[in-house]
């Protein structure tokens, strides 16, 4: 038995040698044939775009591959930058692609991108980001020459980092009030006159302002403590992460006005849902956001206007200004200086961007045609002029959250101990007082 | 040769060609994350369709690739980001970050804001030549070379023959003129050209105008930063300051840390800040404890309701059965995330439908409206309310098709034996649910544990934790928590730091799981593996 | 009499029916707040009105007449990435369970919990290992690069084996081996056992988990956004995601439209497949 089985393994193993010799046969023939393709696509692979040597005195009469722009933009300014590059493709001959980058990733795209090779020459994003992709090198400072003449400060402000400008600004937003026109006639300019408009109408709420109601919002709670002195951080030509300045006298002054606005019913405790509906089923008098609610808005007959003063000081609402950037990684920033300076920085394209996506212009020229235009458009523009932008600094990331949650504790009046913790909070100013101590601790802890 | 034999050959042949194909070019591309999956899996794939032996991993295989691929190599990724700096500053490699600071510029007061047209011409030799109109008393003329040249003086000469009487342009007959498209054919050797003013001053094409003249803007003629590499020494020319390599991935000027920086190895050093670092410890604390909490209730909730849903509904004779099953498991056809915001709105404390709906028997009990996302036991109620409505469906999935597994001759046979249904249930059908369903709890709980999606839709962490050292609320769980982390403190970005906290949650996620899974296999000594 | 049948019929079918009704509402509710948000002018989740004050269809109108929301193929690369992804999830997940089930080999158990245990790593970081991933090979073979379905669906399939085949392998369990057996007398190889007797017994919990993939997959939109940045290549969740919401002011009512329209053929699938998973074996059918 055993004879018959030993014969058979090695018959076995024989065959089974044999499959194998067949095999690597039939596969080192193949691989041959594909490697000696493989070898030719090496050489390719890599790509040098080698600039085409012109023949003197005639142009090219074969085109070499002509240069290329990839642009991230998000989809409203793609959708419609789309139908305007065709024109500058054909008066430059060159190729250009829009790639539709979601806004709020925008900012790890790039990071992530750019140093891997995979990067655009040319994105679309906010102004806040600014101090990061410098600070990541990914980037390249944009001298705005002449143009920059034509641009509001507040934009070149917002994008201004260690005394360059890093891109070209085309639009700014901040918040202003909206008010119920059909109970009242505009928004009066102090507080006090608010509440009593408010109580004339007799309508539930008062003016419905988000970043209360469980909802932390610094971005909307910004005039309520910046705008008698209060800042976040200090600005001196850049913003300086070592100036925090929420716990000053105008700071806390502010936000202790807004306890009593609070207590006295004026300012409500919202957030941004519950500050919609009410204006929207007309138990709010008012609303204080920005210009995109106004399709929200219109449910009402609205009208827009400035948030009332502090302490007899223009509200400062904070400024967020969108640009174009030049990705620091393009292997071609002439021309992608060339496509900003010379083409997206015009009246016609950036009017043919509003139309798609209105946004307050932050070109002077191009604001004075929509201003006459859009009258509510004005009004946001005037209270944007009297905002700063949101510190561009990396820093600014530990902000958001002690800033939202102090001034939800003054708006939802949640005042006492925390269990937890053991902190004790019981004026606006504690408020303000914690939330700059945590503020610098993250700064300096990281 | 049997033929299946003969297809996997040749499927085998096919295939190694392929990545022999593939691999050249992957080295050309220096992409070596996907030449090290590469390897592996040609690796994996030869070693088992090769032999006939190992008849179990040619099954496997195919979902093993994907998950190597996809699920340990981005883990594997992960985990060695731990081990670096990566934060704001620090994203580049060193050859990157030198390669910015040696592209950055500087103007010299004089040469701010000057700006001017710029021509550019071609000779015969089919070299570029820069005529720049500074103004009428500077048409300055001269060769453009790359910085490597700049050392052989080739200054620009004032040529005022080069306009005409009317302001335009007229050159000698040797050189032609460039138009805009021209210009932009070449724009790539253009940047990398520039004109010689004076010692100091150099002009460069600075916008290619298709509709006008094209511009340049004066620059100094030295880089601002140099880099020295025999030294490892970064040389600022505007300042003359020797910059020497700082240990945390920089370069020092005179006190000051240069961005960019690059990403170096850090050793354990993210994982000792999380033990150590005095300010993560009382927020930690909170959050490990209600992840816990979180997961586990969740898991409890959701598979209680599937059960109930599924035992209720396991009746052969009973009416509508169809409608009640397919209507159980419509709330998985909406998209969560559009769900968990719906779930937002109806859970609004002053306006949703809920606190409205809810009015009378709030009166009748004489409570005040349940003030949701406003207090911590609201929100953490509701987080898992939510998280209850949108996994019911799944465990009502899973316990309806495992209950269909029970043999029904036992539970027959229990009758038999004079068992009450709910004796029957609970003694047989019960233990043999878990029994089969224990790793899907398990996994539920992994799940939860890392729910991010739910908690940064429904909450963003929740209401604040007043006064605590980092920013962090009460239905923050370790994920969200890290998230935070992550995007704030110190200078953002910081993933080295993430990594190293996901890290963590992973080891925690799989020592429960493990124990769990030590626990199950009792429980299936105990009811056999049927 | 009648009490005491009343009470009978009760015990018996009453309290389910009663449960069943229950959780109906439960579950219908906030579908129904959608489908009629969907028709309402002024479309608002936050607000308390289940009827709205105004009708009109013109969030329907917008998915449908707008070529800058290519709405309809959204719907088809949705059903199409979920559909294939979903099925051949399925299929590799229940290779790999055959053979933790009925090939016996050492270090089974352990492996199987391994598989189930490495999809656990939170995948915080792992979309950025992903995305560079995916640059290296679109560089390398564009068609399953960045950008494409095919790229999508492949990550997708990392989740094939793990969960899947711990729950079909404790399925398969179930299925005797006197099955197995009679085929082997009959001379079948294992590839034969498999599609001839123990996949098709195991249909139930492969349906079961077909639609459990599907709808996870139906519902992702962070790695779709990794990969997709055409509009003309987005799902559902993902154009919905950018295309109507923004940092403050979501379209509800185009959300609301869309999750409707791309609901129903889900919904009518999840009736027809119903009878799949019910409708099934009992293990102890066939004896020896």
């Amino acid at each position: 038995m055993s004879e018959y089985t030993y014969i058979n393994e090695r018959e076995y193993m024989k065959s089974n040698k044999l499959r194998f010799i067949v095999f690597l046969l039939m596969f080192s023939m193949i691989a041959i044939a594909c490697g000696g393709d493989a070898t030719e696509e090496t050489s390719e692979a890599p790509e040098t775009t080698e600039a085409p040597q012109e023949t003197l005195a005639a142009p090219a009469t074969t085109a070499p591959t002509p240069e290329k722009l990839v642009i991230w933009a998000e989809e409203k300014i793609a959708i419609a930058l789309e139908p305007l590059v065709g024109a500058y493709e054909s008066a430059a001959g060159v190729d250009i692609e829009v790639v539709i980058y979601d806004f709020g990733a925008i900012k790890n795209d790039v990071l992530t991108a750019g140093p891997a090779g995979e990067g655009p020459d040319l994105f679309v994003g906010p102004h806040d980001m600014v101090g990061e992709i410098v600070a990541n090198g990914v980037v390249a400072p944009l001298d705005l020459g002449s143009i920059a003449s034509d641009i509001f400060d507040v934009g070149i402000t917002a994008f201004s980092y260690g005394g360059d400008v890093y891109g070209f600004p085309y639009a700014t937003e901040a918040i202003a009030m909206y008010y119920n026109a059909d109970l009242v006639d505009g928004v009066p300019s102090t507080w006090e006159e608010v509440k009593a408009a408010c109580d004339a109408a007799g309508t539930e709420l008062c003016v419905g302002a988000p970043g209360g109601g469980g909802g932390g919002d610094a971005y909307h709670n910004h005039p309520f403590f910046a705008s008698d002195g209060g800042y976040i951080f200090k600005f001196d030509g850049g913003f300086d992460p070592n100036d925090v300045g929420l716990d000053n006298a105008g700071a806390i002054a502010s936000a202790e006005y807004l306890d009593s606005l609070v207590k006295n019913g004026t300012v409500a405790s919202t957030d941004y849902g519950a500050s919609m509906t009410a204006f929207q089923e007309g138990r709010s008098l008012f609303w204080m956001t920005g210009p995109w609610a106004r399709n929200d808005a219109a449910a009402v007959n609205y009208g827009v206007g400035l948030i009332p003063t502090f302490n007899g000081n223009p509200a400062t609402p904070f400024v967020g200004v969108r640009g174009m950037f030049v990705s620091a990684f393009s292997e071609n920033k002439v021309l992608a200086q060339s496509f900003i300076l010379d083409f997206f920085s015009t009246v016609d394209v950036q009017a043919a961007m509003y139309a798609q996506d209105p946004r307050l212009p932050a070109t002077k020229s191009l604001f004075a045609v929509v201003e006459a235009q859009d009258p509510i458009a004005a009004q946001f523009a005037a209270s944007a002029s009297n905002g700063i932008p949101m510190p561009n600094i990396p820093e600014m990331g530990n902000v958001w959250g002690p800033v939202g949650d102090a001034m939800l504790i003054i708006r939802d009046q949640n005042y006492g101990t925390n269990e937890d913790t053991g902190v004790t909070v019981n004026s606006a100013a504690d408020a303000m007082k914690l939330a700059a101590q945590q503020v610098r601790d993250a700064i300096a802890g990281g | 040769m049997k033929f299946s034999t003969f297809v996997r050959y040749l499927f085998l042949a096919v295939f190694n060609s392929f990545i022999i194909y593939l691999v050249p070019v992957t080295i050309a591309f220096e992409s070596w994350f996907l030449l090290t999956i590469i390897i592996i899996i040609s690796f994996l794939i030869n070693i088992t369709y090769l032999t006939n032996r190992l008849k179990p991993l040619k099954w496997i295989t195919p979902g093993m690739i994907f998950l190597l691929s996809f699920v340990v190599f981005p883990a594997a990724y992960s985990f060695y980001v731990s081990f670096t700096n990566w934060s704001t500053g620090h994203i580049l490699t060193k050859q990157q970050a030198i390669e910015r600071l040696e592209d950055m510029t500087f103007t010299n007061d004089n040469q701010k804001g000057v700006e001017f047209d710029l021509y550019i011409l071609q000779d015969q030799d089919l070299d570029f030549y820069f005529l720049a109109d500074l103004d009428p008393d500077k048409l300055l003329f001269g060769k453009a070379i790359k910085k490597e040249e700049y050392s052989q003086v080739f200054y620009a000469t004032h040529e005022p023959s080069f306009k005409d009487l009317n302001g335009n342009i007229s050159i000698p007959d040797e050189y032609y003129l460039l138009s805009a498209k021209e210009q932009i054919a070449n724009s790539s050797e253009l940047q990398d050209l520039a004109l010689l003013i004076d010692k100091n001053t150099r002009v460069q094409l600075y916008n290619i105008s298709v509709f006008g003249a094209s511009s340049g803007r004066l620059l100094s003629a030295q880089q601002k930063y140099s880099y020295y590499a025999e030294a490892d020494i970064l040389y600022d020319n505007v300042n003359n300051l020797e910059c020497n390599l700082g240990n945390r991935g920089n370069f020092i000027c005179d006190g000051e840390t240069i961005d960019p920086g690059w990403r170096i190895t850090v050793g354990t050093e993210n994982y000792k800040r999380i033990v150590e670092d005095e300010r993560f410890r009382g927020p930690l604390r909170i959050v490990t404890f209600w992840t816990f909490q979180f997961a586990f209730f969740a898991v409890l909730a959701t598979f209680f309701i599937g059960l109930l849903l599924s035992v209720t509904l396991n009746k052969e004779s009973l009416k509508f059965q169809k409608i009640y099953r397919s209507i159980y498991i419509l709330p998985y056809a909406i998209p969560g995330f559009i769900s968990i915001l719906v779930f937002k709105g109806l859970l609004n404390p002053d306006f949703g439908l809920v606190n409205e709906w809810f009015a009378p028997v709030y009166e009748l009990f004489n409570i005040e409206p349940i003030n949701w996302f406003r207090t911590k036991a609201s929100s953490r109620t509701a987080v898992l309310l939510v998280n209850a409505w949108l996994g019911f469906p799944y465990m009502f999935l899973i316990t309806t098709g495992a209950l269909q597994s029970i043999p029904k001759e036992l539970l027959e046979a229990a009758k038999v034996d004079g068992a009450t249904s709910r004796q029957s249930f609970w003694r047989i059908t019960f233990p043999l649910l878990l029994v089969s369903i224990s790793p899907l709890l398990i996994g539920a709980f992994a799940f939860n544990f890392n729910n991010f999606t739910l908690i940064f839709l429904l909450t963003s962490g929740g209401p604040p934790i007043v006064g605590a050292d980092v920013a962090v609320g009460y239905t923050d769980i370790l994920i969200s928590f890290t998230y935070d982390l992550a995007i704030a403190g110190g200078r953002g970005y910081q993933f080295g730091l993430a990594a190293s906290v996901t890290t963590i949650i992973f080891l925690i996620v799989l020592l429960i799981s493990a124990i769990s899974f030590r626990y199950s296999k009792r429980l299936e000594r105990v009811y056999g593996n049927l | 009499m009648e009490i005491y049948k009343f009470t009978n019929w009760f015990k018996e079918f009453g309290w389910r029916h009663l449960v069943g009704l229950i959780f109906v509402t439960i579950s219908l509710y906030p579908i129904l707040y959608v489908i009629t948000n969907s028709f309402a002018d002024f479309a608002n989740l936050q607000n308390s009105k289940l009827i709205p004050d105004s009708f009109t269809t013109k969030h329907y109108a917008s998915l449908i007449g707008d070529p800058l929301i290519p709405y309809f193929k959204w719907l088809l690369n949705t059903y199409k990435i979920a559909g294939i992804a979903g099925f051949l999830n399925v299929l590799l997940g229940t290779f790999a369970a055959y053979a933790f089930a009925r090939l016996k080999f050492k270090g089974r158990r352990v492996g199987l919990i391994t598989l189930v245990l490495v999809q656990m790593f939170p995948s915080f970081l792992a979309f950025v290992a992903i995305y560079l991933l995916f640059f290296q090979i679109g560089d390398v073979a564009p068609l399953i690069g960045l950008g494409t379905h095919t790229g999508l669906i492949m990550v997708y399939l990392g989740g094939s084996i793990g969960f899947n085949s711990w729950l079909i392998k404790g399925f398969m369990d179930t299925i005797p081996t006197s099955l197995d057996e009679a085929a082997k007398v009959d001379g079948a190889t294992d590839f034969q056992i498999f599609y001839k007797v123990v996949a098709p017994l195991s249909r139930p919990i492969i349906v079961v988990l077909f639609v459990i993939t599907f709808i996870g997959i139906y519902s992702d939109y962070i790695l779709a956004a990794i990969f997709l940045k055409d509009a003309n290549l987005y799902t559902v969740a993902l154009g919905i995601n950018i295309v109507f919401m923004d940092d403050f002011a979501n379209e509800w009512g185009s959300i609301a439209a869309a999750s409707v329209i791309a609901a129903t053929p889900i919904a009518v699938l999840f009736i027809f497949f119903q009878k799949q998973i019910t409708g099934g074996l009992t293990a102890g059918s066939v004896k020896g």
